[in-house]
């Protein structure tokens, strides 16, 4: 038995070992997120290394129809690009979900409406090429005037 | 028997470490979206005497076609004849809606787009309207729903036969 435990011990430090090389140790992520500028409405600033800040401005009702006015919308344009960074793929998928899904909001991308669970965006785009995407984002008309904030965190996955 | 266990074990973990390394790449980052909601109202014209085209729109046009004392009433108004003057009968009706405003209510106003034609008087709600000030209709307007006004075009005997053509400019303002 011990002989045994000193094979596995053994067998997985050396499979650690192979592994190394090919896992540096930063930047830990294979792929780079770059979220671009795809409207002059929205300038998009870039954060931290895959994160970034698109400002939609301001929301204000469109012109009511003769029933009221029901949602205050606006949707602007965005595009992002998926580099790799330590990786050999080419192809990557791209998910997205809602950080925090506030209640009366509505999150729209490229018509897809996001909730707290992921949901596949493209299943399928080019490393280094940038996509644009159309957000869209409904607030009710019964919610105060302020500040918007809502957070969308993108997921990229390798096409196997 | 043990030894075999020990063996299904070992080749166990092997294979998870394997799995591992096979599985899929990702990487994840956020865009934060930030923007400002601005508080707004909005005005229609839901009815209104005459033959009417835009209502539910903030420019209702009101064609009242040919007008005398002594012919007919146009669509939607009433003609009462007086001694010395005439007038057209009929109602506007508006609404006011508004969007992330706290506001409860509203005030509401109407003033001529220009002087009247000699002789003619128009009113709202039996003000007087006149083109340099505005007249207020309702200072407790209820958003969302159409508030109907009395809408009078008074015609003296003594008005020269000429055209009468107007506007109207409502203002609502949030209280």
């Amino acid at each position: 038995m011990r002989t045994l435990i000193a094979v596995l011990v053994l067998v997985s430090a050396a499979a650690s070992a192979a592994a190394s090389p090919a896992r540096p140790a930063a930047p830990a992520d294979a792929f780079r997120l770059v979220f671009l500028e795809g409207d002059a409405q929205a300038p998009v600033r870039r954060g931290g290394a895959d994160d970034a800040t698109i400002d939609v401005g301001r929301l204000a009702a469109a012109r009511c129809p003769s029933r009221g006015c029901l949602r205050t919308v606006v949707r602007r344009q965005f595009r992002l690009r998926v580099d790799g960074v330590a990786t050999t793929a080419r192809f990557v998928r791209t998910r997205a979900y809602l950080q925090s899904d506030v209640p009366g909001h509505r999150v729209r991308l490229d018509g897809r409406l996001l909730t707290a669970g992921p949901q596949l965006i493209d299943a399928m785009i080019p490393i280094g090429t940038p996509v644009a995407h159309t957000l869209e984002i409904e607030v009710p008309i019964s919610e105060p005037a302020g500040m918007l904030a809502e957070s969308i965190v993108w997921v990229a996955e390798d096409v196997q | 028997m043990k030894k075999l266990s020990g063996l299904a074990i070992i080749l166990g973990l092997l294979g998870l470490h394997g799995l591992c390394e096979a599985s899929g790449e990702t990487s994840s980052g956020t865009l934060t979206v930030t923007g400002t909601i601005e508080a707004s109202i909005s005005l229609t014209v839901e009815s209104a005497g005459g033959t009417t085209s835009g209502t539910g729109t903030d420019a209702a046009t009101s064609a009242l076609g040919s007008i005398s004392k002594f012919g007919s009433a146009p669509t939607g108004f009433t003609l009462a004849r007086g001694a010395g003057n005439w007038t057209l009968s009929s109602t506007a009706g508006i609404e006011v809606d508004k969007a992330n405003l706290t506001s409860t209510d509203y005030t509401l106003t109407a003033q001529l787009g220009s002087a009247p034609a000699s002789g003619v008087t128009w009113k709202l709600n039996g003000s007087t309207l006149g083109d340099a000030s505005m007249t207020t209709l309702t200072s407790t307007g209820t958003y969302g729903s159409t508030g109907s006004y009395s809408w009078d075009i008074v015609v003296a005997d003594s008005a020269s036969a000429a055209a009468i053509d107007n506007a109207i400019q409502f203002t609502a303002t949030a209280n």
